[in-house]
This record gives structure tokens, C-alpha cells and sequence, in this order.
């Protein structure tokens, strides 16, 4: 081949494969599937590698997706980020996506406001907890008689993101007897 | 005593086969591609992009720094394309177009142009490019994070990284000769160990590439991975041959440590330089920081290139 034939050629090439590249990448975007496969968290600890599919699949785990997707979601193409319910820091206010289903009705309203402003602020756990003994926060009894509200009290073990998590996962873990439960066998620290 | 120039040497390489640089070039591109093709089959789309994207950016990225020096055209050897090939192999094939564009940047201009072109690279061009890129896209490079929409049944985890986090125990769903056929995440086109195998093993027949390199490689890295689960802490270490089928260590032995320019000529130093590639490879991999150890391991015997290179037979007669 002479070098002249040699340079038409890699003309050619380049041409072509710039062509069938530029119409590869768009026409095949690499598109992340609306249900993951597979997630991984970075975290300041290390990112944790989660098998999503494996977990649910009857081939691999086989958990219902309510087993994680807990809240009550009836729309398992959309279910939210663990993170859009379990914000990072405690909320001081009723997140909105909360609102999105549990409208004001009943005594929200009433209760609510209350959490909002100034020193006096409560955390949603003060009233929300879980007491020892099953009897009602102390937080009701400013407005309460606590005969009157007895049993009526919401628990709610909210967590923050990360403590979610580790909770749900690590909790499934142990209830199997297989799974990671120590922190370096999930965190690739 | 004649104080003319009678005989004008030009740069390594000189291995010489009865054929032509392109004609060289071309055979590896072609043997090269027969481990390209399963990350095709596999990764579809988005790996046809990467690997003609790499290839024909590689080849522009050259013609404009030939055009800036004014020196005549120099894509029509092909090394300039067996370059974008090697490059895309090694990557995942979610990396996006700037990143390639990027990669064979670095490649070529830094790895490559700026020593004077071929033959005055002292590191293997794709290597300098690889260390460069996962330095700095560490998740576009990173296998486990790079091809989470994918799914294929075999564990998608990638080897190398369950083994440096979580230890031998985690690998043993990944068996030899899954490894072997390609049943494993990692680049376009070095997963497949089968095909890479042939691939060398066709340049080594034809006299392409130098086998003393590519089998002294492995068996420095095969040895010194036994050595560790011989005589390291029980349990601990992962056995020779997942080293030799994961990660880039054969296209390591055969496509990147083999380069003419960075790597030795003589018979010895063939040997040593293969052999501290394989070596240095396991002991990256087994007590160093990084998940896989060949780029780097290559870039150092590279540095080391022009030295161990002077061990060499003395020259018969006088020399002046
Ligand atoms: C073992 C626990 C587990 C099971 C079982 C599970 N999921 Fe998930 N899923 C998760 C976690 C964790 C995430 C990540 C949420 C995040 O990013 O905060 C997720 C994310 C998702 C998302 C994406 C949400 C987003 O916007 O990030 C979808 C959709 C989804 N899951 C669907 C399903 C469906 C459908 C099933 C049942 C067939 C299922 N999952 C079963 C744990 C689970
Ligand atoms: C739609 C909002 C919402 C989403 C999405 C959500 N949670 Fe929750 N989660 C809650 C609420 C509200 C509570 C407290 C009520 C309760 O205890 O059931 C809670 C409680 C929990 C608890 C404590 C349960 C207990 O009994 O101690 C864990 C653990 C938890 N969530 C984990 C997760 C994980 C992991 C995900 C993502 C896969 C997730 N949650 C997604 C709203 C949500
Ligand atoms: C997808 C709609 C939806 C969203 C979003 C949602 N919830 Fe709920 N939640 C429900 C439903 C449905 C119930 C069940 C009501 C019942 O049993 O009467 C419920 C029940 C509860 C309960 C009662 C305890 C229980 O587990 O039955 C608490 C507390 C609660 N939600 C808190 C929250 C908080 C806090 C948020 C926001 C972070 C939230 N919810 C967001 C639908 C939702
Ligand atoms: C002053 C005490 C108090 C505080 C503080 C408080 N809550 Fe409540 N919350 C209640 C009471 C009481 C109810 C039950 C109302 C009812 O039954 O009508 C309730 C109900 C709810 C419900 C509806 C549950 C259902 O079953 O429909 C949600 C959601 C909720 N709270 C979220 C929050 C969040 C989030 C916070 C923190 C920002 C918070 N609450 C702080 C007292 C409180
Ligand atoms: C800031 C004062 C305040 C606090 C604190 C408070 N509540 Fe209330 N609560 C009210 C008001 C106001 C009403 C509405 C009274 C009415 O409709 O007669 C109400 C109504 C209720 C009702 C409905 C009563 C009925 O007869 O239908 C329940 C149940 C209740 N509260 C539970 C609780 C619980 C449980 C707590 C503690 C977690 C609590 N409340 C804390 C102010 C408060
Ligand atoms: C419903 C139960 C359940 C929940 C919830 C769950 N897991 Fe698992 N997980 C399992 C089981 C069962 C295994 C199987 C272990 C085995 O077979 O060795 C497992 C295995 C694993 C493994 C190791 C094997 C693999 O597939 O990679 C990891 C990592 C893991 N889980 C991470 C997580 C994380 C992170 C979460 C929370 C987002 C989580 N899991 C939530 C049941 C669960
Ligand atoms: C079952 C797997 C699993 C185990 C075991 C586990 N973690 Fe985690 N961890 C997670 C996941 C998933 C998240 C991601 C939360 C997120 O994305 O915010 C996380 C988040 C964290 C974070 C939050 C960092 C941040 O950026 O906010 C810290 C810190 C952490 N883990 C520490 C630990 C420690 C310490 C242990 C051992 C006691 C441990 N983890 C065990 C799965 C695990």
C-alpha cells in the first residue's frame, strides 16, 4: 500500500466513525430504568453498593416492595426517594409531600402549627413518640386533659435519611440471618 | 577518522517484520477487535458510540496536531486509531462523549505528540490517558458506579472492587471460567479473556508483538499472586488466576505493555520488564490502595524502560 492510498484510507475511517459514532451516542442514550437495578449511595462513610433488583426478584431475594417501599404508596412506577419523606435533618415543619395525601382535614391544622415557630417549637418526635408505657407525650397535656385524647396519640418512628436506612436494611439483615450487617461489609470505606 | 554523518538513525522503534508500520498497526486493530465484540454484544448502542467515537476522535485529534506543526499527516499508520481502540476498551460504555473526547486528548497529544510522535512516546500513550482520566472522573470511570442500568445474568458486581472492599469471600460467585468467557462488568473490550488470548496469540504467531513481554507479564503476575495466597494471611488473598482474568491484566500483557516505543528491545530486558509489569500489578492490587493495579503497574516499568534496557549483550568487536 503506498502512503498515499494509506492516508485515504484513514480519511475514510475517520469519517465514517465519527459519523456512527455522533449517531450512536444519540440515538442510544444510556437511559438509568425508571426501577432501578441496581443504586449506589455515596455517603461520606463510603458508597454502599444496593442490588435493588436482586432484592426483589423471586430469583434473588424475593422481598415485596412494600417491604421497603413502606408508606403507603399505591403507585410503584413513581415511589419516592427514601430521602423525599426522610429528609436528612428533622423536620421542623410537615414536609409538603406529606400534605400531598394526608390533607388538612381531621385535626392537623390544630396540631400543627404549633411545631413551626420560636422557642417553643416542637419536634415532630415530641408528639409523635413512642412512649414507655403507652401513655400519651407529655407535649399533649399542655392543651389536654390526657383522659381525653387517651390511645388517640399517632406514633411515628420517623427517622432522618441516613438512620432510615440503616435501620431498614440492616433490621431485614439480621430478621434473615444473611445479608451485611457490620458497617465495612456494605461501605466500601 | 570521517567527520561526516554516514547513517541517520531515527527513534525506536526498530523491531522490523518484512512489513509496514500500518500494516502492523492494522493487524492489532483487527485482533484487538475480536475482544471488542462481546462488549457490542453485550452493551449494544452506547458501546458501538464509545469505541468508533474514540477511534475517529484519536485520528482528528493527531491530523490537528500534525497540521499546528506543520509536519505531513501522520493518521494514515493507523497507530493513531489502534490508540482510540485500546482507549475505548478500557472503558465503560456509559462514558459519555466528552470523556472521550477528553481521553483521546490525553492520549495522543499528551501521551504521544508532545515526546515527538510515534516512536518518541516514553509511556504507552493509553496508559498515560487512563491514569489522568480515572483520577479525575472517578465515578465515569469507576465500573460499579459507571454500569448500574445494566443487568445481565452474572454477578454485576465488578470483581476487582468486591475483592479490595470486602476480601476473597465476597468473589466466589465469580467463577474461572465465567471470568474467562466474558461474564464480567469492566470495559468495552477487556472483559472477554478468550478473545484477548487469541487476539495475542495471532500478533505473537505473526511476529506483531513480542511474546517475551506478554508471557513474562503474566507469569510475574500469576507467580507473585500465588506467592501471596501461599504464604500471606489465610483467606485473604484471591488466587492467580482471578488476577490474570480480571481487570486489565491481559489487555495489559498484550496490547499495552508490548508497545514498541516504551518498552524494551533486548532479549533480558524483555523479560525483567514484563515480569515487574505482572509484579508490581499484584502488589498494587493485593497491599496498595487502588482496585486495579496494570495502569500504574505499566506507567513505573515504563519509566523504568530506558534503564532496564541497558542490561544488554556487548556489542562483538570495538566499540569507539
Ligand atoms: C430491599 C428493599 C427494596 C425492595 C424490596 C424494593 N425496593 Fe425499590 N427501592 C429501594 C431503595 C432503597 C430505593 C432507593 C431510594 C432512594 O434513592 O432513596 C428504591 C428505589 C426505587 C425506585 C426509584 C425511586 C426513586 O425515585 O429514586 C422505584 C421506582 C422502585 N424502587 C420500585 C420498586 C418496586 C416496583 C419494587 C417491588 C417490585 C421495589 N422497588 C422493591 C428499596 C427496595
Ligand atoms: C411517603 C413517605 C415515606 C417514604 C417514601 C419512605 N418512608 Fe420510611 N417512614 C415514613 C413515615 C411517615 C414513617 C413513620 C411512620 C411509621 O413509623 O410507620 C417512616 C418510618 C420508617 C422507618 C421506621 C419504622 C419503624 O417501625 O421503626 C424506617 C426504618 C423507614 N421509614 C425506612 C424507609 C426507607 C429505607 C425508605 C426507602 C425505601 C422509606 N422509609 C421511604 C415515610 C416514608
Ligand atoms: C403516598 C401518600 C402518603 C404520603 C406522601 C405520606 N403518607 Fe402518611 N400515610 C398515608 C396513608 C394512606 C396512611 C394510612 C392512613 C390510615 O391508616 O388511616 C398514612 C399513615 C400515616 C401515619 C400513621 C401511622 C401509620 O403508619 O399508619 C403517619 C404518622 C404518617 N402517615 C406520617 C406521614 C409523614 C410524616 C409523611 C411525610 C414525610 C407522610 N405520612 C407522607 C399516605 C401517605
Ligand atoms: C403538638 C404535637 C404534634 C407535633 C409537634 C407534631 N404532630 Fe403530627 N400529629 C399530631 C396529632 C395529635 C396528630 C393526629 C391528628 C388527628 O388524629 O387528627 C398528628 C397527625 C399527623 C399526621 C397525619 C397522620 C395520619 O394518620 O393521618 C402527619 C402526617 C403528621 N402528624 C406529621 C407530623 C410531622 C412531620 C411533624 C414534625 C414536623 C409533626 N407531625 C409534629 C400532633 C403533633
Ligand atoms: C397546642 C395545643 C395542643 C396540643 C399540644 C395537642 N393538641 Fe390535640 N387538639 C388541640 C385542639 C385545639 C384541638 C381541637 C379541639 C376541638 O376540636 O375541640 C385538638 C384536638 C385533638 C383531638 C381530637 C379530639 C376529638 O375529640 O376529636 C385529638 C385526638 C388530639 N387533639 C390528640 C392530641 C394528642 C395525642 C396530642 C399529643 C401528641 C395533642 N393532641 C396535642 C390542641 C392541642
Ligand atoms: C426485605 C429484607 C431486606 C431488606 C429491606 C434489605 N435487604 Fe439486603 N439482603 C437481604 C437478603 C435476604 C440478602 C441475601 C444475603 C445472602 O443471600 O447472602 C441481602 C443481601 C444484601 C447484600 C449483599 C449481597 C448483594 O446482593 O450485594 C447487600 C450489599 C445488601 N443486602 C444491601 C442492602 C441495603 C443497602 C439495603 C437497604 C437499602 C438492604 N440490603 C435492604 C434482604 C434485605
Ligand atoms: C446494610 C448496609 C449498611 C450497613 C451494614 C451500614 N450502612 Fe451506613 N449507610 C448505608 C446506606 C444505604 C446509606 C445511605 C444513606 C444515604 O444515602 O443517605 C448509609 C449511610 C451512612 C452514613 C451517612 C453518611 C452521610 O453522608 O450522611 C454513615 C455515617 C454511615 N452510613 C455509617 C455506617 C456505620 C458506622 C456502619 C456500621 C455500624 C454502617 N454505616 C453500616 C448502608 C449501610
Amino acid at each position: 500500500m503506498t502512503s498515499n492510498n494509506e492516508l485515504r484510507l484513514a480519511y475514510c475511517l475517520t469519517v465514517i466513525l465519527l459519523l456512527v459514532g455522533g449517531i450512536c451516542f444519540a440515538a442510544y442514550p444510556v437511559e438509568k430504568p425508571k426501577d432501578p437495578v441496581r443504586k449506589m449511595f455515596k455517603t461520606s462513610a463510603g458508597n454502599v453498593l444496593f442490588t435493588h433488583k436482586v432484592h426483589r426478584v423471586e430469583t434473588g431475594y424475593g422481598a415485596a416492595c412494600i417491604d421497603c417501599h413502606h408508606h403507603h404508596e399505591e403507585d410503584p412506577e413513581n415511589y419516592k426517594a427514601c430521602g423525599d419523606c426522610h429528609t436528612a435533618e428533622l423536620p421542623k415543619t410537615v414536609p409538603q409531600n406529606c400534605l400531598e395525601c394526608h390533607d388538612s382535614a381531621g385535626n392537623i391544622e390544630d396540631h400543627h402549627p404549633k411545631t413551626i415557630e420560636g422557642d417553643e417549637a416542637r419536634l415532630c418526635k415530641d408528639c409523635h413518640q413512642k412512649t414507655k408505657d403507652g401513655s400519651i407525650p407529655e407535649a399533649c397535656t399542655e392543651c389536654h386533659e390526657p383522659d381525653e385524647i387517651k390511645g388517640k396519640q399517632k406514633i411515628m418512628n420517623f427517622q432522618n435519611r441516613s438512620d432510615a436506612f440503616h435501620k431498614q436494611c440492616i433490621d431485614c439483615h439480621k430478621e434473615y440471618g444473611s445479608g451485611p450487617v457490620e458497617c465495612s461489609s456494605c461501605h466500601v470505606m | 577518522m570521517f567527520n561526516q554523518k554516514k547513517f541517520i538513525v531515527s527513534h525506536a522503534p526498530f523491531w522490523h517484520d518484512g512489513s509496514s508500520l500500518s500494516t502492523k498497526h492494522y493487524h492489532i486493530m483487527l485482533a484487538a477487535t475480536l475482544a471488542v465484540i462481546p462488549g457490542f454484544v453485550q452493551y449494544g448502542g452506547p458501546a458501538v458510540a464509545v469505541v468508533c467515537f474514540s477511534i475517529a476522535t484519536a485520528m482528528i485529534w493527531e491530523m490537528i496536531i500534525n497540521k499546528i506543526a506543520k509536519q505531513p499527516v501522520t493518521i494514515g499508520d493507523g497507530n493513531a486509531a489502534l490508540i482510540g481502540l485500546l482507549l475505548a476498551m478500557m472503558i465503560p460504555a456509559t462514558t459519555p462523549w466528552w470523556a472521550v473526547l477528553t481521553g483521546t486528548f490525553l492520549a495522543i497529544v499528551i501521551g504521544k505528540q508532545i515526546f515527538g510522535g510515534l516512536g518518541g512516546n516514553p509511556f504507552h500513550p493509553v496508559v498515560v490517558s487512563m491514569a489522568i482520566l480515572s483520577l479525575s472522573w472517578k465515578g465515569i470511570f469507576d465500573f460499579n458506579e459507571a454500569l448500574l442500568p445494566y443487568d445481565f445474568n452474572f454477578t454485576m458486581a465488578y470483581p476487582l472492587a468486591s475483592l479490595k472492599a470486602f476480601g476473597p469471600d465476597s468473589i466466589s460467585s465469580f467463577s474461572i471460567t465465567d471470568l474467562l468467557i466474558g461474564r464480567q462488568t469492566g470495559g468495552i473490550g477487556s472483559t472477554c479473556g478468550i478473545a484477548l488470548l487469541i487476539g495475542g496469540l495471532y500478533l505473537i504467531l505473526r511476529g506483531f508483538i513480542r511474546w517475551e513481554i506478554s508471557f513474562s507479564f503474566l507469569a510475574g503476575a500469576f507467580v507473585t499472586a500465588f506467592l501471596f495466597t501461599l504464604f500471606g494471611e489465610e483467606g485473604k488473598y484471591a488466587g492467580p488466576l482471578f488476577h490474570i482474568f480480571t481487570g486489565y491484566t491481559l489487555i495489559g500483557a498484550i496490547y499495552l505493555a508490548t508497545e514498541d516505543s516504551s518498552s524494551p528491545v533486548n532479549f533480558i530486558p524483555m523479560l525483567l520488564y514484563g515480569a515487574g509489569c505482572g509484579i508490581m500489578t499484584i502488589l498494587i492490587r493485593n497491599i496498595g490502595a487502588y482496585v486495579d493495579g496494570v495502569v500504574l503497574a505499566i506507567f513505573l516499568m515504563n519509566l523504568a524502560n530506558p534503564l532496564i534496557d541497558k542490561i544488554r549483550p556487548k556489542a562483538l568487536g570495538k566499540v569507539a
